[in-house]
């Protein structure tokens, strides 16, 4: 509906739609005119509204037309406003909304004051070296936080809205050249797409722009750091800022984004490619150990050397579960313990730990419930499974997988499921991106950041598998 | 989104030292040596020089041809005859995966098990397989990629606990009866022909340079670490070499180091397990690839894939024991069959090419 000339008709129109008590209607009078200032009062900044609008357009001396009341406000951000819900939606996404009597046109002012916490370092991504900030949930913050460490035009940023109730703000950022262009328009085609009530977190817009809906596996990047968010939109990713979330999204994706922290290159190289191998071997560790051992204390006692045989034979004696129910039961507490503890408050979680830990795994050892081998692999494997903390959720399912298999068919279930999990992770691909990318298809040049990666001199090439434009980046060694 | 289905002739190259050598490591190298003894490394390579002709062949008759292999016999050949050898190819290429699948039964329930398991442990091994075989062509050499570095680490891990162990000087004298040696051939023909598999996978081979010395160096590397591991095999084991089937399981158990930490060295064994499921599904994908093309059905479907491992489970479910009585029907009676769908018809396929390409050649002038 278009605005009238009659501001008392605007008013009733805009007031029925805005009928709750947070909306204030502020008259005033603009040479003689009645006028109106409209907004929300937790989220503007009504001192704002005041001084850059409602006070020069008091003070105005003469009002013949429009333009005169467009050159009185003396805000950047006024946008010109024809309809009643052009004026509702910039209420309601904070702005003030100036109305004249006499007028068919309105004016909007960036006011916005939404709450906001202060940039601190994510507590999912703590570092000992490196940039500690961590993004928040303000998007425009966490823009801010981006173009400070990229001071470039290229740097390209689309506001997009999605949520038919929530009108959450999706920016779409990208380095113009440097991304492949095919998944910027593929993404912004996917999030206009997108047909929910509201987006309360970024992870609403990892499920609707991934192919595989029902996957474990993660196929879109996320992170809480800007310095990573930056690395990552300067090897020709596309990241994905959404307000109201800390965690920023970015595509395509590759399993080993995953083995990679950003600390690996802030610090020595040598001691970065060792901390990949261990994250590697922590992960293995975690998925296989608890599926081998019950394996072969099942089918195959020849794989474990003969005094480890007498220990774990010496252990289980008296044990009224077979291997792999008692492997699933202190798998089960574990989970438990480590559920409870991620959901209680912190003092509490940590004597819930010292409980769990301490208590609970002695007395079961020493009541004769579980084997004290069985006790330190689930703890071996609990603690691997840190290693690299953005593939728990789907560690977990895996080592359930494995452990179950194992006990139905030992080794050789081992065996088929990991050729299974290959097979999947070969045929999988993260917007044209091959999941398992360097290794297969293999890249010699990607291997350049891979498990183990080349001194940063001597990465001269953007990541071959983003596709973009520009291959070759400035460095060190190129200038 | 999925990207372009071509497979890289890097993809080929690891699947030709992959998969081409691990069906070789079970039965063969104690089949081989009781026939010809201290000689069997040499009829394997007898063999492997016969395999190195057909690799010629399939890959330059890959080159040659100018459309997928179907469409080339087709107008070559035409519609029924080309309908007829791709069925009957299909049917070869699930016979040529049962010997390795008998004999990873055989392995995984007669060495890793302490009492041997019922045969529903194996049933898996079938959904793995059609799940590989829907994955399709793609999917299948990007895992290579992957399982070649498992294939190398066993290698390593076999090789470095055995290698020590051998008495190298029973395998004088070097120079052998050539008729022994060629009855060693004989015998272990069943195991080769795995060249074939590249002219049907051929028509998803990206357009690169250096196939031909590629493929050549690949298939070198296989043999050679083939003919290594039987040398190393003959050489711990003797005249009672005959006897050690399922060598890797065999080879490292007198290493010293075992003594110490255990049997470390079945850890080699499970990874060349994995590669052999790979190994199977091979020639179980191209059976499949056969079937699509008689039937005229797509590539990603998955009526084949069930049927052909459905199949194959039945097979191994009717004939699952006495793994040398099968050996020796398939070589007794199979044999010629084997031999015409693995080097004769390549063979006519690529004379033919020639014979077009010439006409071509004097036609333009």
């Amino acid at each position: 509906m278009k605005l009238s000339s009659d501001l008392s008709k605007n008013l009733e129109e805009i007031s029925k739609i805005l009928s709750s008590d947070d909306f204030i209607f502020f008259n005033f009078t603009v040479c003689s005119k009645q006028a109106l200032a409209i907004y929300a009062e937790d989220l503007s900044d009504k001192e704002a509204i005041g001084k850059q609008a409602v006070f020069p357009l008091q003070n105005l001396t003469k009002f013949e037309s429009f333009k005169d009341f467009l050159t009185a406000i003396n805000v950047p951000e006024s946008q010109t406003l024809t309809t009643v819900s052009d004026c509702v939606d910039k209420v309601l996404a904070g702005d003030g909304v100036i109305l004249i009597d006499g007028e068919i046109k309105g004016v909007s002012v960036a006011t916005k004051k939404p709450a906001s916490r202060a940039v601190t370092e994510p507590p999912t991504a703590s570092i000992l070296k490196g940039p500690r900030e961590g993004f928040v949930e303000n998007a425009q913050v966490n823009m801010s936080l981006v173009r400070q460490r990229l001071k470039t035009p290229l740097l390209k940023y689309e506001k997009l809205s999605v949520g038919k109730f929530s009108k959450t703000m999706v920016g779409l950022a990208y380095i113009k050249g440097v991304a492949n262009d095919k998944v910027v328009n593929t993404l912004r085609d996917k999030i206009n797409k997108i047909s929910v009530d509201g987006v309360i977190d970024s992870s609403y817009i990892i499920k609707s722009i991934t192919d595989r809906k029902t996957s474990m596996f993660k196929q879109v990047g996320s992170t809480e750091k800007p310095d990573i968010f930056c690395a990552k939109l300067l090897e020709g990713r596309v990241g994905i800022l959404v307000d109201g979330s800390p965690i920023a999204l970015t595509a395509p994706f590759i399993l080993l984004e995953d083995f990679q922290s950003s600390e690996d290159y802030y610090i020595n190289t040598y001691r970065a490619n060792f901390s990949r191998i261990l994250r590697l071997i922590a992960v293995m560790i975690s998925i296989l150990l608890p599926a081998f051992f019950v394996a072969s204390q099942l089918f195959h006692l020849q794989f474990i050397p003969l005094s480890f045989l007498l220990t774990i034979v010496g252990s289980i004696k008296g044990i009224p579960l077979s291997p792999s129910v008692e492997m699933f039961v202190t798998l089960l507490i574990f989970e438990i313990l480590n559920e409870a503890s991620i959901r209680m408050p912190r003092y509490v979680g940590i004597a819930m730990s010292v409980v769990g830990a301490l208590v609970l795994g002695e007395t079961a050892v020493n009541a004769g419930m579980v084997s004290t081998p069985t006790i330190m692999i689930i703890a071996l494997s609990g603690i691997c499974f840190y290693a690299v903390p953005d593939l728990n959720e789907t560690l977990s399912v895996l080592r359930l997988m494995f452990l179950t298999i194992a006990g139905f068919m030992g080794g050789y279930g081992i065996i088929l499921l990991g050729c299974g999990v290959i097979t999947y992770l070969c045929a999988y691909e993260s917007f044209e991106t091959p999941y398992l990318s360097p290794y297969s298809p293999l890249s010699k040049r990607d291997l350049q950041d891979g498990f183990i990666m080349s001194f940063y001199s001597e990465q001269t090439m953007r990541p071959s598998f983003i596709k973009g434009k520009n291959k070759r980046r400035k460095n060190f060694a190129n200038g | 989104m999925q990207t372009a289905k071509k497979i890289s002739v890097r993809q080929l190259c690891f699947i030709i030292i992959a998969l081409f050598s691990v069906s070789k490591f079970y039965v063969l190298p104690a089949r081989v040596s009781g026939v010809s003894h201290e000689g069997g490394y040499l009829s394997v390579a007898i063999n492997f020089l016969l395999d190195f002709l057909l690799l010629l062949i399939c890959v330059y008759a890959v080159k040659l041809k100018e459309k997928p292999l179907y469409q080339t016999s087709i107008e070559t050949f035409g519609t029924p005859l080309t309908k007829i050898t791709y069925f009957l190819y299909a049917i070869y290429f699930i016979a040529k995966a049962f010997i390795p699948l008998l004999e990873q039964k055989n392995t995984i329930s007669l060495t890793f098990y302490e009492s041997q398991p019922t045969l529903l442990i194996f049933m898996p091994f079938f959904i793995l397989a059609f799940y590989i075989m829907a994955k399709g062509v793609n999917a299948f050499s990007r895992s290579v990629e992957i399982i070649i570095w498992v294939f190398f680490i066993a290698l390593f891990i076999i090789l470095a606990l055995s290698v020590s162990a051998g008495r190298y000087a029973s395998l004088l004298p070097i120079v052998q009866p050539l008729d022994k040696l060629l009855k060693g051939s004989h015998s272990s023909l069943l195991w080769f022909g795995d060249p074939l598999c590249i002219l049907f996978l051929g028509d998803y081979l990206s357009n690169e340079k250096g196939l031909v010395k590629k493929t050549i160096i690949s298939y070198i590397i296989s043999a050679a670490i083939t003919i290594l591991l039987i040398i190393v095999f003959y050489a711990i084991f003797g005249p009672i070499a005959e006897r050690q089937y399922y060598a890797p399981i065999k080879m490292s158990k007198y290493s010293i180091t075992l003594s110490n930490i255990g049997r470390f060295d079945y850890l080699g064994s499970v990874m060349f397990s994995a590669v052999s499921v790979y190994g199977i599904c091979l020639p179980l994908l191209l059976s499949c690839i056969c079937f699509n093309k008689v039937f005229n059905l797509k590539v990603n479907n998955l009526i084949f894939p069930s049927i052909v491992s459905i199949v194959e489970a039945v097979l191994l479910f009717v004939f699952q024991n006495e793994i040398f009585t099968h050996i020796n029907f398939f070589q007794t009676y199979l044999l010629p069959f084997f031999m015409v769908m693995t080097y004769i018809l390549p063979s006519v396929l690529l004379l033919t090419l020639l014979v077009k390409q010439r006409r071509l050649n004097v036609q333009t002038g």
